[in-house]
């Protein structure tokens, strides 16, 4: 093992590194060769305490967070971006072995994005702007856009690093401060960025980070009476639990980011070398372990079997395997709870009369990797219809109709990602109206920039990240209502 | 030279012009002449650079606030250069210049750098059958002329939002102080900007910015200067292709003093508020009205403020007060003050010129000033400073607003209401109270009536 001086195992509060106070520690294993990597501090509520107890001091009025001016704010997340940029490789390198994903997507998207994402929110962090109202009769009246306060995170596992930037930018270029929780499968980038914080100059307790599970560290944060928001990405299943706890706690501000099971709709106007494609990565990226995957793909009569048939093309082109050999696209899956709910799922595609193209079952004896899978002939009441299956699994569905389609399409609980395929503008523009989706994609695939809001309809989440919307989840208005002798012009 | 696609160029003319110390009234270089030939070039490279497709604009928005933002960095490393050169070029005082006017020059292109990415138009619902959207879209050529007394402040606050709202610029530096601006070309060459993005040619207002102000290929013209160039620039906007005009023009800008008033404090802002920079600030506050019961011990305590200088070389630590920027300036100042002291203004210190070489003059305070006197209604732009008494609010607020200036404004007093009432009732583009010249990047700034029009930062 090479020796990262910047790695700590560790809990981050105050700018310093701590034990668990239990003592415990926990493993994290690499789910390509299945061994451990490493063994870290367990936190758990008594450590939360101490974050938060940490995060509060460091939000006190006239603490030096509170005093900094905006612009410098978003100097240090601009610091935060170069050093980065910096140590990307080792970033991307731990990324990798915690994750399975593959290095080279762990370099270019991943850090990509982590990198553009704080230099986005650097860029707001004086411009959070309130307003000044003509209100009836003699008073002068405006509105501030005050930071909330201590903010709990609580990451996921399928992009670590990236989905805690998500959070952390908004929250600190607002003036709030942190404490976050990483995923318990993946806590390493998120621990590395805990030194990345103190070498950049962050106040000691602005950012804090206690690695642990969900049931104890995670649920200590969603019920904690000092914490002021909480922002999750995970299952819609959790996501329900830490609005309950939200609520029976303090009513702090929830934001959500959960599953989905996004639609994707092939016309037969399309383009078909691009919605196959395009298709293809939308549902095998990252292993099949995105909230954004297309894993419903509606395809028009008059194309389907041709559209079929250069699917399980790509699908059977598509390289499995270490995800430090610069060829593999495709990796493990995260541990083994996942890889058994997707094989179950595909044994109920199969059961249910969907019809296997390729894939089907896992790749050797050893190990979480699956073939990448395709069925058609999917009819809406099956299980890989209807449930996020977060693996390598594309189900193709025929439709007749574009009025068909809507409604077959909005049939979810779910309302994350749409795209539509059609070089026809009156289609493209009628479907993104037409869906309920919190982002509609035309004839494109993920195209997810720092600029641009993300989130969920219906049961896909709460609240925006991204773009000048997410500021709003990172802030709390106040009205100021001055009373003037005399009425103003 | 010329600076145009990123490459120097001799004038077409072969003119040249001389770049002058005002500390000692001595040559410090000789400067390429842009004249209309020149100008042609430079719209026609920044027409060049803003075409569909064109580098600059297939660029994506986030990388063109990059962009500023690298060149911020290159700012700030050459920043004992830069404050150098704007102190020798401009009489600035050195720790000034290095200290704000480089310290705003940075921020301010950090600030314009974070916008880059975040200009949004909105989707409309608009009545019927429709699908509608805005897009901000930049306006294209620029057409920008700066003055002398913020030689670079000046050059950032135009081309740094017009940069990252996605233009291209022609910028006419003044003649009496080019280097900086001429420096920041070698700049935005060694940045990266594509060729064409950024064109300055150096030269004179009749020649070279008249060729801006009537040039047909120009979208939009902003300047800050004189009211009375300010209005020969709308005039030719008009008379030429209808361009888009933004002014930042004088100021005869009233600091309203109460009785209630941190005394202290009051006296050192209206102090450093007119003689900042040797009194040359378009928002100088060269009204003071002082509630009539501290009317006394206010003239008292500036005129005390205004005695503790020392003048002389800007580059000297030493010194308090550098030159004003050239003869015409000085003749200028002197034949105001004059008129001060002919028109019955009581001359409470200074009055004339220092030293025998250098465009130098004491610092003056009048008292006892009434508001027909020329030295209450001409802006001056120099390190004079008049003091009023007033009795009552109404009466205040009528005399501050009857000028047609209305740049900025000033209130020193404890009491909520009167603050506010005051804020509102003043029109002013900027209020200040209990401080002045608060100046800062996030914020606003700009003209009510003749002192401008529309808003910078």
């Amino acid at each position: 093992p090479i020796p990262l001086p910047l790695l700590s195992l560790q809990i981050f509060i105050n700018n310093e590194w701590h034990e668990s106070t239990s003592g415990k520690k926990f493993p994290t294993y690499n789910p390509s060769t299945l061994e451990k990597i490493c063994d870290i501090e367990e936190g758990d509520k008594p450590d939360v305490d101490n974050a938060v107890e940490a995060a509060k001091a460091a939000f006190q009025r006239g603490s030096p967070w509170r005093q900094m001016d905006a612009l410098s704010r978003g100097q240090l997340l601009h610091k935060l971006a170069d050093l980065l940029e910096r140590d990307r490789v080792i970033l991307a390198t731990l990324e990798t072995m915690d994750t399975g994903k593959p290095f080279l997507q762990a370099y270019f998207i991943d850090l990509e994005g982590c990198i553009k994402t704080l230099r986005y929110y650097a860029g707001w962090a004086d411009k959070i702007q309130g307003r000044t109202i003509p209100v009836d009769e003699n008073f002068v009246c405006f509105t501030k856009h005050e930071p909330m306060g201590v903010c709990g995170a609580i990451t996921p596992w399928n992009f670590p690093l990236l989905m805690l930037v998500w959070k952390m930018a908004p929250a600190l270029c607002c003036g709030n401060t942190l404490v976050i929780k990483p995923a318990e499968q993946t806590p390493l980038t998120s621990l590395y960025i805990g030194s990345l914080i103190k070498e950049v100059g962050f106040p000691p307790g602005v950012v804090n980070i206690v690695p642990g599970y969900g049931p104890t560290a995670g649920a200590a944060i969603s019920n904690h009476h000092s914490i002021d928001k909480i922002a999750f990405t995970g299952s819609t299943k959790v996501g329900k639990l830490i609005k309950e706890a939200a609520s029976k706690s303090n009513l702090k501000r929830v934001t959500l980011e959960l599953g989905g099971k996004n639609p994707c709709i092939v016309c037969a106007d399309a383009d078909l070398d691009l919605a196959v494609e395009c298709a293809h990565q939308g549902v095998f990226f990252n292993q099949g372990q995105c909230c954004t995957a297309a894993s419903r793909v509606f395809v028009e009569e008059q194309i389907y079997p041709e559209f079929v048939k250069r699917s399980v093309e790509y699908a059977k082109k598509r390289l499995v395997g270490d995800p430090f050999d610069a060829r593999t696209e495709q990796g493990p899956q995260i541990d083994q709870n996942q890889f058994d709910k997707i094989l179950e799922l595909i044994e109920s595609g199969k059961k249910e009369g969907a019809k296997l193209e390729c894939g089907g079952l896992a790749i050797e004896d050893r190990g979480l990797f699956i073939k990448p899978t395709v069925f058609s002939e999917v009819t809406d009441n099956m299980r890989i219809a209807k449930e996020e299956i977060f693996g390598p699994v594309q189900p193709i569905m025929k439709f007749k109709s574009i009025e068909e389609v809507i409604r077959r399409a909005n049939s979810t609980e779910y309302g994350l990602t749409a795209a539509v395929f059609t070089k026809n503008l009156d289609r493209a523009l009628t479907l993104a109206s037409a869906l309920q989706s919190g982002t509609v994609w035309i004839n494109c695939y993920n195209a997810l920039y720092a600029q641009a809001p993300f989130g969920g309809f219906k049961m896909s989440g709460n609240g925006r990240e991204l773009g000048e919307y997410a500021l709003a989840e990172y802030t709390e208005v106040k009205t100021v209502t001055i009373k003037l002798s005399q009425k103003s012009p | 030279q010329i600076f145009i696609n990123n490459e120097w160029h001799n004038s077409i003319s072969g003119k040249k012009f001389e770049v002058l110390n005002p500390a000692n009234e001595e040559k410090i270089c000789e400067v390429e002449e842009g004249d209309k030939a020149d100008v042609d070039l430079a719209v026609k490279a920044a027409r060049k650079a803003f075409e569909l497709g064109s580098p600059w604009r297939t660029m994506d928005a986030s990388e063109r606030g990059r962009l500023l933002y690298k060149l911020a960095d290159l700012v700030e490393r050459d920043r004992l250069i830069l404050a150098t050169m704007e102190a020798i070029n401009g009489g600035k005082l050195f720790s000034t210049a290095y200290l704000m006017d480089l310290g705003a020059c940075i921020k301010t292109l950090r600030y314009c750098a974070g916008w880059a990415d975040k200009n949004h138009g909105r989707t409309v619902p608009m009545d019927g059958n429709f699908f509608t959207f805005t897009r901000h879209e930049p306006i294209g050529v620029c057409g920008q002329i700066i003055p002398w007394n913020f030689p670079l402040l000046m050059f950032i606050w135009k081309i740094a939002p017009a940069l990252c709202c996605g233009n291209t610029v022609v910028v006419k530096p003044a003649e009496q102080t080019p280097l900086t601006a001429l420096y920041m070309g070698s700049l935005i060459k060694e940045v990266g900007f594509p060729p064409g993005v950024v064109n300055i040619v150096p030269g004179f207002g009749p020649t070279a910015g008249a060729a801006i102000s009537y040039h047909m290929d120009v979208d939009k013209v902003a300047f800050t200067g004189s009211t009375e160039v300010g209005k020969l620039i709308k005039e030719a906007a008009g008379k030429s292709n209808l361009k888009r005009v933004t002014l930042e023009l004088g100021g005869k800008s009233p600091n309203v003093i109460f009785a209630d008033a941190d005394l202290d404090a009051a006296v050192e802002f209206a102090h450093v508020g007119l003689f900042y920079h040797q009194g040359q600030c378009c928002i100088a506050g060269s009204r003071i009205f002082v509630e009539e019961p501290i009317y006394d011990e206010f003239v008292r305590r500036s005129i005390e403020r205004a005695k503790k200088y020392t003048l002389g070389n800007p580059l000297l630590p030493s010194v308090q007060q550098g030159p004003q920027i050239d003869k015409e300036q000085f003749k200028k100042i002197l034949e105001l003050i004059e008129s001060g002291k002919k028109e019955g203004a009581k001359l409470e210190c200074g009055g004339g010129p220092w030293g025998d070489k250098g465009y130098f003059i004491q610092p003056t305070v009048f008292s006892n000033v009434t508001d027909d006197m020329r030295i209450a209604k001409e802006e001056i732009f120099g390190p004079v400073q008049q003091i009023m008494k007033f009795k009552t609010i109404d009466e205040v607020i009528k005399r501050a607003n009857n000028t047609t200036y209305g740049l900025a404004a000033a209130v020193f007093t404890k009491d909520l209401d009167k603050a506010l009432t005051l804020a509102a009732a003043l029109q002013a583009g900027t209020v200040w109270i209990n401080c002045y010249s608060a100046v800062s990047a996030q914020c606003p700034f700009g003209g009510f009536k003749m002192s401008g029009n529309g808003r910078e930062m």
